[in-house]
């Protein structure tokens, strides 16, 4: 029994805790003790709470054992999180050297919100330096493994959290989405990843990335998981203005509602310009596949246009950096963080700490931010890509607006690729991106499910995109998906 | 659409981010910074006549709270934080 816990998703652990199948201590220790076998070759935690988790786990046990029809939703229940998202008293080090060593003293909302609802912090996890990164090769703490293949990157930037759910190191993970941060890696490990609409989550404690565009969401086994854990996160939050006052659906009761009903009425809209040159032939068999079933299932197939998706890759690699490069400003060495030894002044300082503090890829973005953003180029660069932003929220507005209530895409251009295969070409890296984007551009809500393996046994994941506010549809439309899905997700675990 | 970067815009953009940029790392930068530049370029191909700039995806507005005292960090909890500290102060190096 005790080495298959860690193949149970959220949902069958809150049934195992409270039917006392077995305790919140033996839950953990087994996925300890799973970490301890395969964390290190695949370098997914930077930081294992093991005693903070196993002290949380005995206080879950004595409230179930003390009443039980009160407990949290998430009591007992091992999460991962990505070290974006701050950790009271637990070293965040958003994979920089210029925060290895740096303690928070508060959490994020949504680590708090979790944590409050019987979560227990596991550990957390590492990924691309600040976000920045598809392959999570670009981190101080090294590149993470796919489980999958060792020789495959697991995505990025929230690598080390997609990683956690796929080897059963965790029940669920917290990520972040900025480009396409949580669907991306979901889909290069055969996980769950739901990037909510902008606003649902707060972003409070979430080191700051790009902050018209981050977004908290969690990678998870299963659907139903994802709709349980996105419950418990969302809302709206006083100390993040940019959190909407919206009320908070019941995601799993209305899925489990859903799942009873046909999908007759669904219009699922195929947008021709995602089916791109260059798209793998197996990425795109399964994602014509994928909707096939959702017709079998009664929803209608229709093909859209989205005319402006070329362009979401360059706006958001105008937007992103630029506003990186005002969020890193911060990052100065006077208040917290690294600071360069032997300074004779104060601006030199600032060179000195910041050029040992970030890794390359964050430099080479804040050079790309501060040159876009500089005089004479904004207007050219940043304005414009400001208007062409608008023009990719106008495509979705129409398309929901006329032709369709969910669009299905694939996540990637490709399955995950091999290890150092796109270092060299920081731009061919990018490209990765461009089919999660356009929907973070939009602030709208992305998924990827699990659907199929390619001939290399590399997982293809399928994206979803609702309008904004409507992840109840994500979850009705993936679980369908789910169910017919050829990819034996806990085969890793 | 804006010219070449040149190894002396680098050192410029440099500058101004704060961060130090060695002579090889500057000769990389230059074909990255190029490249990716050359490729973002192409929006201008793509007309926004009269189209308005989205900052911000929700309608954003000021948002405004009750003039009532919060607790914030205490100076115990930022020095635990802070590379150098002293009394109630971060300590930097001589300015002037």
């Amino acid at each position: 029994m005790a080495m298959e816990l860690n193949k149970l998703s959220a949902v069958q652990m809150r049934e195992g805790l409270l039917s006392g199948d077995f305790s919140a201590v033996e839950l953990t220790k087994t996925h300890l003790e799973k970490i301890e076998s395969s964390s290190k070759e695949l370098n997914n935690f930077i930081t294992v709470c093991s005693k903070e988790a196993t002290d949380a786990a005995n206080k879950a046990d004595s409230l179930l054992k003390k009443d039980k029809s009160n407990c949290p939703k998430l009591t007992g229940i091992p999460i991962a999180v990505k070290d974006m998202l701050l950790t009271k008293g637990i070293r965040t080090t958003c994979s920089s050297n210029m925060l290895k060593d740096f303690i928070p003293p508060y959490s994020s909302t949504a680590v708090e919100k979790a944590e409050a609802n019987g979560a227990i912090l596991i550990g957390k996890t590492n990924h691309d330096e600040f976000g920045m990164g598809t392959s999570n090769e670009n981190s101080y703490f090294g590149p993470v493994k796919n489980p999958w293949n060792l020789e495959r990157v697991p995505g990025g930037s929230s690598g080390g959290s997609a990683v956690s759910i796929a080897a059963g190191h965790a029940a669920f993970s917290l990520a972040t989405d900025t480009g396409g941060s949580i669907r991306q890696p979901a889909s290069y490990t055969g996980v769950v990843g739901i990037k909510p609409t902008y606003g649902r989550v707060s972003r409070y404690g979430v080191i700051a990335f790009a902050s018209s565009l981050d977004q908290v969401g969690p990678h998870t086994r299963t659907v139903e998981d994802a709709a349980l854990i996105l419950e418990a996160i969302s809302g709206k939050d006083s100390n993040d203005s940019t959190s909407i006052d919206l009320p908070v659906p019941d995601f799993l009761k209305d899925l489990r509602v859903a799942k009873e009903q046909s999908l007759a009425g669904l219009k699922v809209g195929l947008p021709k310009e995602y089916f791109i040159e260059g798209l793998d032939k197996e990425v795109e068999e399964s994602t014509r596949r994928a909707a096939k079933e959702l017709e079998k299932e009664g929803a209608e197939l229709v093909e859209i246009s989205l005319p402006h998706t070329s362009a979401a890759l360059p706006v958001y690699y105008i937007l992103a950096p630029a506003e990186a490069s005002s969020n890193l400003a911060r990052y100065d060495g006077v208040r917290y963080g690294h600071r360069a030894a032997k300074i004779s002044n104060l601006s030199e300082l600032y060179e000195k700490t910041r050029s040992e503090g970030f890794g390359a890829e964050v430099k080479r973005r804040i050079l790309i931010g501060s040159y876009v953003l500089s005089s004479g180029s904004y207007d050219a660069f940043y304005h414009k890509a400001q208007q062409v932003r608008t023009l990719i929220i106008d495509d979705f507005k129409s398309a929901f607006q006329n032709s369709c209530d969910v669009i299905l895409a694939p996540v990637c251009p490709s399955t995950a690729f091999k290890i150092g295969g796109l270092v060299k070409s920081p731009l061919k890296m990018y490209l990765q991106d461009a089919l999660t984007t356009p929907a973070s551009l939009a602030g709208l809500p992305g998924m990827s499910v699990p659907f199929s393996t390619d001939s290399n046994n590399l997982p293809i994941g399928v994206q979803l995109i609702a309008p904004a506010f409507k992840e109840d549809i994500l979850f009705k439309t993936a679980e369908r998906l789910e169910r017919v899905a050829t990819i034996d997700t806990s085969i890793h675990c | 659409m804006p010219t070449e970067i040149t190894k002396e815009d680098i050192a410029k953009i440099a500058q101004l981010a704060r961060l130090e940029v060695s002579d090889s790392e500057a000769d990389d930068l230059v074909e990255d910074l190029n490249g990716i530049v050359n490729y973002v370029a192409k929006l201008s191909d793509i007309s926004t006549v009269g189209v308005s700039a989205t900052t911000h995806v929700h309608d954003s507005h000021n948002i405004f709270r009750e003039d009532i005292r919060r607790d914030s960090l205490k100076t115990k909890e930022l020095e635990k934080m802070a590379p150098d500290f002293s009394g109630s102060g971060f300590r930097v190096p001589k300015v002037i």
